[in-house]
């Protein structure tokens, strides 16, 4: 009975850490999103 | 509720509480992220390596070093006041922070191929908007003044008016805004597109907390510049400026091409007269002050020291007399113009020597101390006791 209470309370906080890094990559995301496609190319004039 | 039910929504809600604490670490790290024991922006934490540092980093380098009482000295422009041709151990801002002494505090926020408006010049204005005590240094040639938006740094100057460190300059606003109605499409969208990352920015403050963790723990973008180990955090890339190679070996590649760009400095911008007289070609000369006048808001020009770099004497020698009229004609014209319209001004380079340059346009060592000699006499003559 309490293996059975652990196992899915494990469960339910593996779901939880799960959601949170779901939305810090959706954070992540953003930042990637508006880095510039094309690269800036330093040239000396 | 049943045990699948409940796991379901335990995952459902996690998500924007995750999205809401990367929200809050990275107002946080707005605070505080900055580059350790900074001296300039090296290729490694700049722009060409996809490094694309927040405003708020900006502001936090300047703000880091001061304390009340002392002259926030801040360098902007471009890659001459950078200092390529100088390592970090040599380089003129150092120098020019001794000379100054205590009560001033230099910080280096050039960036190469920077305009004179853009970066360290949009911090100075956040900075006197504060109420600090400011002075800005930047640097162009003679004519070139730009636009805030629109270059590699655009993005700073988006990034400064949605985090509403700006101040109220409409005369900007109206130029940008008629600039971008004659712009391509392509680059309208990708105005538009600066704006929204902007705006999203203030809210959710993604830019700061990514770069802070990819100066300090990993970064994970692929770049050219850094393509052997694009993944190491960013203050492990060392500053990889060298010092100017031996005079022997300096001017020796491209000189037509060099003299081409010499020659440019000054043609198109001024009329003959007569065989060595000039008058300056009005149109240019408006268009460079009305701009000056837009990007520059009045409590910044104040507070601005603008240098006008000179070419290296190897080339401006190779001028034909004509050329060489022209050259000081127009260097001695614009900076007049540039004074006229409320910003001191210097032409730095007419006197050096070959051995102050590493190429035609960058300075070595020699010509860093050179430059932070003049450059500490005309702040303090801007600032005195």
């Amino acid at each position: 009975m309490n293996s059975s209470r652990l196992r899915q309370s494990g469960a339910l906080a593996l779901r939880v850490f799960l959601g949170l890094a779901v939305g810090g990559f959706a954070h992540y995301l953003l930042y990637r999103l508006f880095l510039p496609v094309q690269p800036f190319i330093y040239v000396a004039f | 509720m049943s045990p699948t039910k409940l796991k379901t929504l335990a995952f459902l809600v996690a998500i924007p509480l995750g999205f809401a604490l990367a929200v809050w670490l990275g107002r946080e790290a707005a605070t505080y992220a900055k580059p350790d024991k900074f001296i300039r922006f090296h290729q490694g934490i700049a722009p060409e390596s996809l490094f694309y540092p927040p405003f708020s980093t900006l502001e936090n380098l300047a703000l880091a070093r001061w304390s009340p009482g002392r002259t926030l000295v801040i360098i902007g422009g471009n890659s001459i006041l950078n200092g390529v041709g100088q390592s970090d151990k040599n380089l003129w801002s150092r120098r020019l922070q001794e000379e100054l002494g205590e009560r001033y505090v230099v910080v280096n926020l050039s960036f190469r191929g920077a305009l004179p408006c853009e970066a360290g010049a949009l911090v100075a204005e956040s900075l006197i908007k504060r109420g600090l005590h400011v002075v800005l240094i930047s640097n162009t040639a003679p004519s070139t003044v730009g636009r805030v938006a629109g270059g590699a740094y655009g993005y700073l100057y988006y990034n400064g008016l949605a985090h509403d460190r700006l101040m109220y300059h409409p005369a900007r606003e109206a130029d940008l805004a008629a600039w971008e109605e004659t712009a391509t499409p392509s680059i309208r969208e990708q105005q538009a597109e600066l704006r929204r990352a902007a705006a999203l920015d203030a809210r959710f403050h993604f830019q700061a907390l990514w770069h802070h963790i990819g100066y300090r723990y990993g970064f994970t973008t692929w770049t050219q510049v850094t393509r052997d180990h694009f993944w190491r955090p960013r203050d492990k890339i060392a500053d990889d400026g060298t010092d100017a190679r031996p005079l022997a070996e300096r001017f020796r590649d491209q000189l037509e091409a060099e003299l081409a760009i010499t020659r440019a400095f000054s043609a198109g911008l001024a009329e003959s007269t007569e065989p060595t007289s000039w008058r300056t070609y009005a149109p240019h000369a408006r268009l460079t002050g009305e701009l000056i006048d837009a990007m520059f808001p009045p409590a910044v020009r104040a507070r601005t020291i603008m240098l006008l770099n000179q070419n290296a004497p190897y080339y401006r020698s190779r001028l034909t007399l004509r050329e060489r009229t022209r050259d000081d004609f127009v260097f001695a014209t614009y900076e007049q113009l540039w004074r006229d319209r409320g910003i001191d001004c210097h032409t730095v380079g007419a006197n050096f020597t070959d051995e102050d340059f590493a190429d035609r346009t960058h300075l070595a060592p020699s010509g860093g101390r050179k430059l932070a000699l003049l450059v500490a006499d005309y702040v303090r003559q801007l600032t005195p006791p």
